[in-house]
């Protein structure tokens, strides 16, 4: 079967590109690697060695090119494995209550969005053979809870069952483009909107920010950088080459959160909520909310999606300031009720 | 996407390797079980393992080596050389870092953990990746004081009283026997038997008023979980509502114009579904029942009132 042999080459390739320090030429790896050897080379090869290099990649081993100054023949260049790519295996290895933490982090992702990541790190960190955390490496159908492995006490992971998933489609593609350097096209529903329009993305990291999955990135047309929700990427996302090659800044998912926090702090919208309503409950919980003058003083990331949720609590809430904000809700209510009228009813009994 | 495909490709064989020396001499039937893989598969890798090499200046390779004997009558792994990875793994990835880091700040405050332990083991997980863009971060969140209360319930078993405002109904005390905390995008769900209902619960956090503990016994027998229904109703939306509605979904969103699609979502509570529409800012509409859509007809005119009345009050300055 074609996997195993790929398994199998892309391992000696692995061995070969760990035991050199000054790194191989690739016609040195296509006579050294079993897999290459004996194989004609051409086009054929050589986009099986890119695919190799694109596998390794996804374990987090990334080969580097060392190009010798003055050749631009591509045929002297080394390949080696990056620096800090190899560590001791010390470094993996957790007590007891490091790996408790380890294996209900590592739940947290049990469907969507990170899983893959998940995954590739428990079996890493499964080298320890104290280890037994973590996510499943094989789902069995019909089985949603693990057993726990320690015998000692219930183990954190029976009682609290994190899970953040991402639905949203555009997330592998997204972050295999990132890993690449490759620029992203895709509609965006930005909210608020009715249309969806077409961006060109340089896609530098994905946050997380109060349960939304958002993309951060240098916006081609924009010019500048944006956050995109990831749920209102409307289209598949396609990736291409960069018209111009570009660089993650190192921060870039710190920074994109630090502003998010920012505009949360500033932005807020005074509202009246019927006392003891669900919507008074919840927006009491809501982070950061404060009670001046009888109102609730609500903090929020995007006005059009406050005047969503302000949509869902329905007459539990009133919007006190500012007047734009009544709008957007009001709006919302009269396209639901205009939208629901009896006109539009089924004509049967 | 596929989990399946994670325990394929290399990253089996480089862990095994680590594995297998750490614990000397394992049983393939152990190293299944400890990796969760069909026993097929891990001989499969070991025998991939021990026939690579590396490949020495003359052009022969070095081998791995194995205990060939107890591998092939006694399923026993047991290795005798090395000729790489003697002391050096693969790091985790940055994303594989970041995953678990990000993962560790949505739920160590849950777990009781002191905040300087956490501290460390982030710190300890970023040493051990290899360099990279941080190209994950997630916020945390503060952990309500609820929370706590109900962690250590659920360790100690502990039944709790707790103030709950059902939607649409009055704000009621519960005997609550709570068994699980669930975290759900960003949202703190807690299972727990209903002592006076006698069925197993999911209550929001946030409709939570007041908890205490009782000195109530802990029930010998828990409940059985049922799940009630009470029908469908169908649903157009824009992508990005419908992406909204996934969770009450009981059908896969088909495409009705280029712009919207059409699904089913299960009513479990009409309030409940009234609310997730709504709360999609106009881009649902409720296509049937007719009885459902006039009461979504009826919430935005009665929201609309309320919202008139706030501004007339307010306009009179």
């Amino acid at each position: 079967m074609s996997r195993i042999e790929a398994e199998e080459r892309q391992f000696s390739l692995l061995l070969a590109l760990v035991d050199t320090s000054v790194g191989f030429t690739k016609q040195e790896l296509f006579t050294r690697v079993a897999g290459y050897q004996g194989q004609a080379v051409g086009d054929a090869l050589e986009r099986m060695f890119e695919r190799d290099k694109d596998a390794l990649r996804d374990h987090g081993i990334v080969i580097d090119v060392v190009q010798p100054p003055g050749d631009d023949s591509n045929q002297e260049a080394r390949y080696r494995v990056l620096d800090g790519v190899l560590g001791s295996p010390a470094e993996l290895q957790f007590d007891a209550e490091e790996r408790d933490l380890l294996d209900l982090a590592l739940r947290v992702w049990h469907e969507g969005g990170l899983t893959e990541e998940s995954q590739r790190a428990a079996l890493k960190l499964r080298a320890d053979p104290e280890f037994r955390g973590g996510l499943p490496l094989e789902r069995t159908p019909g089985r949603t809870s693990e057993p726990s492995g320690d015998g000692a006490g219930p183990a954190t992971a029976t009682i609290l069952q994190p899970r953040q998933r991402a639905r949203e489609s555009a997330f592998q593609a997204l972050k295999r483009a990132a890993d690449r350097r490759r620029e992203v096209v895709f509609d965006y529903l930005k909210p608020g909107e009715r249309m969806a329009r077409s961006r060109t993305v340089q896609p530098w990291a994905t946050v997380l920010f109060r349960g939304r999955w958002m993309l951060v990135g240098h916006d081609v047309g924009a010019e500048d950088s944006r956050t995109f929700l990831m749920q209102r990427i409307v289209s598949p996302v396609r990736d291409r080459a960069a018209r111009q090659p570009f660089e993650v800044p190192a921060d870039a998912a710190s920074a994109a959160l630090a502003k998010l926090e920012q505009i949360w702090a500033s932005a807020s919208v005074g509202v009246h909520a019927l006392p003891g309503s669900d919507a008074d409950i919840r927006l009491r919980h809501r982070r950061g909310t404060t009670e001046e003058d009888g109102l609730l003083v609500v903090h929020h990331a995007d006005r059009h999606l406050i005047a969503d949720e302000f949509t869902g609590f329905g007459s539990d809430v009133a919007i006190a300031w500012p007047a734009e904000q009544r709008e957007l809700v009001r709006q919302r209510l009269q396209r639901i009720r205009d939208a629901h009228a009896e006109h539009r009813e089924e004509p049967a009994s | 996407m596929s989990a399946s495909r994670i325990e394929r490709g290399i990253g089996l064989l480089l862990s095994l390797i680590q594995y297998v020396t750490a614990s000397g001499s394992v049983t393939v039937q152990e190293a299944a079980a400890h990796f969760g893989v069909p026993e097929q598969r891990i001989r499969e890798a070991v025998e991939r393992v021990f026939m690579a090499g590396v490949p020495d200046g003359a052009g022969d390779f070095i081998r791995f080596d194995i205990d060939f004997d107890a591998f092939e009558q006694h399923d026993v792994i047991s290795v005798t050389m090395r000729p790489a990875f003697e002391d050096e793994t693969v790091r985790l990835s940055p994303r594989e870092a970041s995953a678990l880091i990000a993962g560790l700040t949505l739920v160590s405050g849950y777990t009781g953990a002191a905040p300087e332990r956490v501290a460390a083991l982030r710190d300890k997980l970023r040493r051990a990746a290899s360099q990279g863009a941080d190209t994950v971060a997630v916020d945390a969140l503060a952990v309500p004081h609820a929370a706590q209360i109900i962690r250590d319930a659920i360790r100690d078993r502990r039944v709790l009283a707790i103030d709950y405002r059902k939607l649409g109904e009055a704000s009621a005390r519960r005997r609550v026997a709570p068994l699980k905390l669930d975290l759900n995008e960003g949202q703190v769900f807690v299972e727990g038997a209903d002592l006076d209902k006698h069925g197993m619960r999911t209550f929001r956090l946030d409709r939570i008023e007041r908890i205490e503990a009782t000195g109530d016994a802990w029930p010998d027998a828990l409940p059985e979980r049922e799940r009630t229904v009470a029908g469908t109703a169908q649903v157009v939306a824009t992508r990005a509502a419908a992406a909204l509605l996934a969770d009450y979904a009981a059908s896969e969103p088909v495409s009705v114009d280029g712009e919207r699609v059409r699904l089913d979502i299960e009513v479990w509570s009409e309030a409940s579904v009234l609310r997730a529409v709504a709360a999609c800012g106009g881009d649902a509409e409720i296509v049937a029942p007719a009885s459902l859509r006039r009461a979504m007809h009826r919430f935005a005119v009665e929201a609309l009132g309320e919202a008139h009345h706030e501004v007339g009050a307010s306009s009179g300055e």
